[in-house]
């Protein structure tokens, strides 16, 4: 009863809306009566409102808008002229369907009065019109009883078979009557009761207080909602420069209590002010998961499956710019899960489940952001299949299938072109989707997340920002210039201070910082965006580390410092400014600047950031799967040599003032977070390892500083001194060990060169390289 | 901001019924002109927001009442060296493929009625770097009239400094 009684409120307002535009529509036709366009528009109308009356049983409703359709149709295909008559008796129509949709607001039924008149008029000027147009006196007549046909004109109650009691009709009404009359005959609600239904009174009682349907929501322009939430923001900036210009101590201003309590008052209303507009913008969820009951009960009929569709949180706001992106994703994910995820019915009871599937979609706020949950209790996806499917696209080695887990070997799903369907059905599994679904998801900064257990069903969990107009920002400084980083890709900040305990490298070529145990690519702003050419010193002087991460990529993004952080209005930016792949829109600050937001994503492509092989392994360096792509910290030695060193041996990069190292027992160490951190060249290791004698320290050079790698803390406190750090490279080369040195595992081919691959542990005293060692178990040295 | 340098004359000599107006403006010295009917207003010197590596004729954005436009220096993008640092200037915006751009330009001289068939082709002047923009000329009273193409300014100024040097 209540969902119904939530329709027929909709039907109320649309209809309504409707109604003012057949009014308008109406006279426009007058002025210019063969316009195909509001012709059409207006029979669509009057189809509609028939349409849904009849489904709400409301049959005085659908006879007197039958009768309309009638002669309207007859208008549209030219038979008869638009006259003074035709507009006449259409507009008591409209009149009329107004009266009884009042009637319907206020006490839930047609009421009493009748309207059978009206239809037959409406007939007979149909047939009228085509017939005798000469007759004007007859017109008159008809216009007459129309206009005095009062609306709420009460009538003897009404009984349905009543054939006898219609005057005599035209040869077209005769046709069409009946329909009409079979239509009330048929109908449930044409006896008016005395008591009335129950959901009459369910919608007379609020009626009583609260305002009409009609008024509680109207419909706006976007465009002008639009340059409403523009307005405010302008009105905000002149708010904001008011107070500072209130706050600059004026004494004239000082003198002027009264301007004080204005512009209080002015500060307050427009803060009021802003968060409605900005509330305009959003809409409940309720306008996409509507569509679901049709769509899973006809994706059921056709795929011969019984499905039981649960929605939950359908009041969920978000922005209406992102209810329409989010549409044809979850559209998408819930075919798959009536298609693909629920089992028909007799497998079902095979498997002890209820021959029924349960399809839920929920939606809830969580963290400021919202999240769409689309949980079926179909069968799973095969883990099998997808891993099976991903060697044979070549995806995957055999191998590294077996090592990933089953949550791993499920992300494939989101690769372009993957399906696991056995059989393509006409709803899903032409293998496209998945991939567009993730894009089109993460495209406005969501997420989508999968986990499906074998016979127990799926869970799809997409989560969207609340809207895309107002996002949270951290505003930073490069050069004296401010750019916005959306703070949805913000993982950390890290202060580099010198001295301090994290500040670490900022090396020519490839800067790299260690955080969290991940070795994480480093962007400079000012470099990347040329905004000054500073020495590389600059940067570990005082710097600010936004470490960012977005699709496959995390990196620090050095910049000056925060200036700040709160919410921010996006706005677009020329196509040609997109396009130069730095940022992602603009911002007004409140003082009235731009400020350019930064798109990390386009940033990460700009810098050739290498995308993670894989979170789970990265974090997890000890353990490397066999066949990933083994990465490598490539440097130059004091003597010109260029290696390379397995990044899994390598914790971090330091520059060290030769006054902060100090010679102990015959050796360099540096003091490091209050550790002694023993120093060697890495030339002398070499050397030392080939003459089986190990070499820790080294002469003091006149070199102010020095640059050193230090090793993993599992191999010791060790920093091996280099010349230069060149960069990070991610190696397909296989590693060839024939020929190799003493403390080298191997040679890789770099850039068609071949460099020695350092093994690190059997350089360190008392860690000696261990066959099948954790660390590098492709090759024993 | 109208100028008496006789191009207000131009158009009331010639009240031929097909005209088209255009928008004049001063850049280092030259009369240029843009179609009337795709300018939407002009500013005075606003507060500019650099876009680095934009093309550098693309001199920062600035805000139309909450409205974020780019807009291109004239001189720079016409071939002209970059005015003084304090020299004033004037913001014609105008309208491309839906979004809004500023034209930056010394000074605005006035709206004028030219004659649609007095509009000549240019010509070939190698020498002239603002040529690429030149859609045609109109000899006014008081000297030569460079009429641009606005789609074409804007077009040109799409490739970006990243972008040339990575070449």
């Amino acid at each position: 009863m209540n969902e119904n009684e939530e329709f027929v409120r909709e039907f109320l307002v649309e209809s309504a809306e409707n109604l003012d535009q057949l009014d308008q529509d109406l006279v426009a036709l007058e002025e210019n009566p063969r316009d195909p366009k509001r012709l059409a528009s207006i029979f669509r109308t009057v189809h509609t409102i028939k349409g849904t009356s009849g489904f709400f049983g409301f049959a005085k409703l659908g006879a007197i808008t039958h009768s309309g359709e009638h002669l309207l149709g007859q208008l549209r295909d030219g038979t008869i002229e638009l006259s003074d008559r035709v507009t006449g008796a259409l507009l008591t129509l409209v009149d009329a369907v107004r009266s009884i949709l009042e009637t319907i607001e206020k006490t839930g039924s047609e009421g009493d009065a009748d309207f059978r008149d009206l239809s037959q008029t409406l007939a007979r000027v149909a047939d009228e019109a085509v017939a005798e147009r000469q007759d004007p006196r007859r017109g008159d007549i008809v216009v007459t009883r129309l206009n005095a046909l009062p609306a709420e004109q009460p009538t003897v109650p009404q009984t349905v078979a009543q054939p006898q009691a219609m005057a005599p009709l035209p040869a077209a009404a005769a046709t069409l009557l009946p329909t009409a009359q079979s239509a009330l005959a048929e109908s449930p609600v044409v006896e008016p009761e005395p008591t009335q239904p129950v959901v009459a009174t369910a919608i007379a009682q609020p009626k009583a207080s609260a305002p009409a349907v009609v008024e509680a929501s109207i419909r706006v322009d976007v465009g002008l909602l639009g340059s409403l939430v523009d307005l405010v923001g302008e009105l905000v900036l002149a708010r904001n420069q008011l107070q500072s210009t209130v706050n600059s101590d004026r004494p004239d201003v000082l003198k002027r209590p009264d301007l004080l309590k204005v512009v209080q008052r002015i500060h307050a209303v427009t803060g009021g002010l802003q968060s409605a507009a900005m509330k305009t913008r959003m809409q409940p969820i309720d306008q996409v998961l509507s569509k679901f009951p049709r769509i899973v009960r006809d994706l059921a009929v056709t795929c011969g499956k019984e499905v039981q569709l649960l929605i939950d949180g359908a009041d969920t706001e978000l922005d209406r710019s992102l209810i329409e992106t989010i549409r044809d994703p979850l559209t998408h994910l819930v075919r798959n899960a009536v298609d693909h995820g629920i089992e028909a019915p007799a497998v079902r009871t095979f498997k002890g489940k209820p021959p029924s599937g349960r399809l839920s979609l929920r939606a809830f706020h969580e963290s400021g952001r919202v999240t769409i949950e689309i949980k079926d209790d179909g069968g799973g996806i095969p883990v099998e299949a997808v891993r099976a499917k991903a060697i044979a696209r070549g995806l995957i080695g055999p191998e590294e299938a077996r090592s990933l887990s089953d949550d791993q070997v499920l992300q494939f799903i989101f690769e372009p072109g993957f399906s696991t369907a056995a059989a393509v059905t006409d709803v899903s599994g032409r293998g496209v989707g998945m991939d567009v679904v993730k894009t089109n998801i993460e495209a406005i900064g969501g997420t989508v997340d999968i986990a499906s257990q074998r016979d127990v069903g799926t869970t799809v969990r997409v989560r969207v920002p609340l809207t895309l107009a107002i996002i949270p920002a951290l505003i930073v400084t490069c050069a004296g210039q401010r750019f916005a980083i959306p703070q949805a890709y913000v993982r950390e900040l890290i202060a580099l201070r010198a001295g301090s305990s994290v500040s670490v490298e900022g090396l020519a070529g490839a800067p790299v910082m260690r955080v969290r145990g991940r070795l994480t690519p480093l962007v400079f702003l000012d470099a990347l965006l040329d905004l000054n050419m500073q020495s590389v010193g600059h940067h570990a002087e005082h710097s600010t580390v936004v470490i960012v991460r977005v699709d496959d990529y995390e990196f620090g993004l050095v910049v000056e410092g925060i200036a700040s952080s709160g919410d921010i209005v996006v706005k677009p930016i020329a196509g040609l400014i997109v396009s130069l792949g730095f940022y992602a829109g603009a911002t007004v600050m409140g003082d009235g600047a731009v400020v350019l937001i930064l798109d990390p994503r386009g940033i990460a492509q700009k810098a050739m950031i290498p995308a993670r092989p894989d979170q789970e392994h990265a974090s997890d360096a000890s353990t490397p799967a066999p066949d990933a792509q083994p990465r490598y910290l490539l440097c130059e030695t004091v003597s010109g040599r260029q290696v390379a060193l397995p990044l899994e041996d390598v914790s971090r990069l330091e520059i060290f003032s030769s006054a902060q190292c100090e010679q102990a027992a015959g050796r360099m160490v540096v003091h490091r977070d209050g550790r002694l951190t023993a120093l060697a060249d890495l030339d002398d290791m070499l050397e030392g390892v080939s003459e089986k004698r190990p070499a820790l320290g080294f002469k003091a050079s006149a070199a102010a500083s020095l640059t050193a790698v230090i090793v993993a803390e599992s191999l010791g406190d060790v920093g091996l001194r280099v010349k230069r750090i060149v960069e990070v490279i991610q190696s397909q080369s296989p590693l060839s060990s024939v020929l190799c040195a003493a403390g080298v595992l191997g040679t890789i081919a770099i850039g068609g060169r071949a460099t020695e691959v350092i093994d690190v542990r059997s350089l360190i005293p008392g860690k000696p390289s261990l066959p099948g060692a954790p660390s590098l178990s492709r090759v024993s040295a | 901001m109208s100028q008496s340098n006789g191009l207000t004359r131009v158009a009331s000599d010639c009240p031929a019924p097909t005209t088209q107006r255009f928008c004049a403006f001063l850049v280092a010295g030259r009369v240029f002109a843009v179609d009337a009917a795709r300018v939407t207003e002009v500013l005075r010197g606003q507060l500019l927001t650099p876009v680095p590596q934009a093309h550098r004729a693309l001199r920062g954005l600035l805000n139309l009442r909450g409205r974020i436009v780019p807009a291109i220096d004239m001189r720079l993008r016409l071939g002209f060296d970059a005015a003084a640092a304090d020299a004033s200037h004037t913001n014609i915006v105008v309208t491309v493929g839906g979004e809004y751009f500023s034209l930056m330009v010394d000074q605005l001289v006035d709206v004028i009625e030219i004659p649609v068939g007095a509009i000549e082709q240019p010509t070939a002047d190698s020498d002239d770097p603002s040529r690429d923009s030149v859609a045609a000329v109109y000899a006014a009273a008081s000297g030569l009239i460079y009429l641009l193409d606005v789609d074409q300014l804007v077009a040109g100024i799409s490739d970006t400094e990243f972008e040339r040097k990575m070449r």
